[in-house]
């Protein structure tokens, strides 16, 4: 009897085994941060910031100051309004498309992303993303997750999030920002 | 047990031994006239060429190596050589293919190219030694956003006798598998090695 049931109860532990092992929570999922989903044009509020979005668009050329941007891709422009709520806050913003990320653009100098926000102040300005000219043909494009963060490492932060339709925006040849300015 | 067998069953032992020495023999002996086996090349270790401007496409980066010049005046606009130096400035139009950004140089163990006697994977550059900018706009240290390809200038100060207009430069483009990382997040590199290998005429626009 004994030896009948050892087959089966080996055969059983291993299936067990594997059953944990394939469910158990990867980094990505243990990590993940909090997220908080708005939309445009509605104020938004996360563990550290708070935020609104008031418009998004692409455009072919973006001219910041006298910053003029060129890109073989395209530029995701989007507006919005970001303050910090508990900690001084360093904004960083990224957008996902599929299972690619595109961070927020460092090259002009006045965007809002990288900006340092104090506890209890806002600002306004624009984020810039240069993403792939055939972006709108790429899986993902119909839902790309817009994400606002209070610093470099997303982990267990609370972020928020707008989703994105961006075969819906409109496309413009040049559009013009103005840097980040301080809200009153 | 007859002598004769005796001996035989010795050769039979010892006959794996007498082939491997006696094909070694003969290589050897085969090998003198064609100047020894040291100046065989093996066909695995043969680097493809690459054509100028043509892009290499690896499985962190596309790279083609479009220009490469000599200046005393550094293309980021605020540099200039010291006496002794000069500056080598590489053009490559280049573009991440996965799906997180890149740094167009990368890092020590996986430099996305290398030049003899400036750029070599495994020895780190001094920081001060080099610099990025994004051609089209001057933007220092760029980061190459998936799917959009660019121009990079890259910019090396070397000695001003290390290289002369009209040399041929043979630079080495890179490629190397990714693996999951255990140890961090993300991707490591396994077997960073020079894929292609792009001979460049350097001109002197000093």
């Amino acid at each position: 009897m004994k030896q009948a049931l050892a087959i089966p109860a080996a055969v059983g532990l291993i299936v067990l085994a594997f059953a944990a092992a394939s469910t158990t929570p990867q980094d990505a999922q243990i990590e993940a941060p909090f997220v908080t989903f708005g939309t445009v044009g509605h104020q938004i509020f996360s563990e550290h910031l708070t935020a609104e979005v008031h418009s998004v668009t692409l455009a072919h050329v973006v001219e910041l100051d006298d910053w003029v941007g060129t890109t073989s891709g395209i530029w995701l422009v989007v507006d919005a309004s970001v303050g910090a709520t508990t900690d001084s806050a360093y904004l960083q913003a990224g957008v996902t498309v599929g299972d690619t990320r595109y961070p927020a653009s460092s090259r002009p100098d006045h965007s809002i992303n990288g900006r340092a926000v104090d506890t209890g102040f806002s600002i306004t300005g624009s984020f810039l993303f240069e993403l792939p000219s055939d972006i709108l043909d790429r899986p993902g494009a119909t839902s790309a997750a817009f994400q606002i963060r209070s610093g470099l490492d997303p982990r267990l932060d609370s972020v928020i999030e707008l989703r994105l339709d961006l075969t819906t925006l409109e496309l413009r040849d040049r559009v013009t920002v103005d840097p980040s300015r301080d809200d009153q | 047990m007859p002598a004769n067998a005796g001996v035989r069953s010795r050769v039979r032992a010892w006959l794996p031994v007498i082939v491997v020495v006696g094909v070694a023999a003969i290589a050897g002996v085969v090998a003198i006239p064609l100047g020894g086996w040291d100046t065989v090349q093996l066909q695995s270790a043969v680097i493809p060429e690459q054509p100028v401007g043509e892009p290499y496409v690896g499985h962190r980066l596309s790279t083609s190596i479009d220009d490469a010049y000599l200046t005393d005046a550094s293309p980021d606009g605020h540099s200039e050589a010291d006496p002794g130096q000069t500056f080598l400035v590489v053009e490559a139009t280049m573009e991440a293919v996965r799906t997180e950004p890149e740094f167009p140089l990368g890092d020590t163990d996986f430099y996305a190219f290398t030049i003899p006697g400036v750029l070599e994977l495994g020895t780190p550059i001094p920081i001060l030694d080099y610099s990025t900018v994004l051609k089209r706009d001057g933007t220092f240290g760029p980061s190459l956003i998936p799917g959009v390809p660019d121009t990079v200038v890259f910019v090396f100060t070397v000695p001003v006798t290390a290289f002369a207009g009209g040399d041929v430069v043979h630079i080495g483009v890179t490629d190397a598998s990714p693996e999951k990382a255990n140890l961090f997040s993300g991707t490591r590199w396994v077997k960073p090695h020079v894929a292609v290998e792009v001979s460049i005429t350097v001109r002197d626009e000093r």
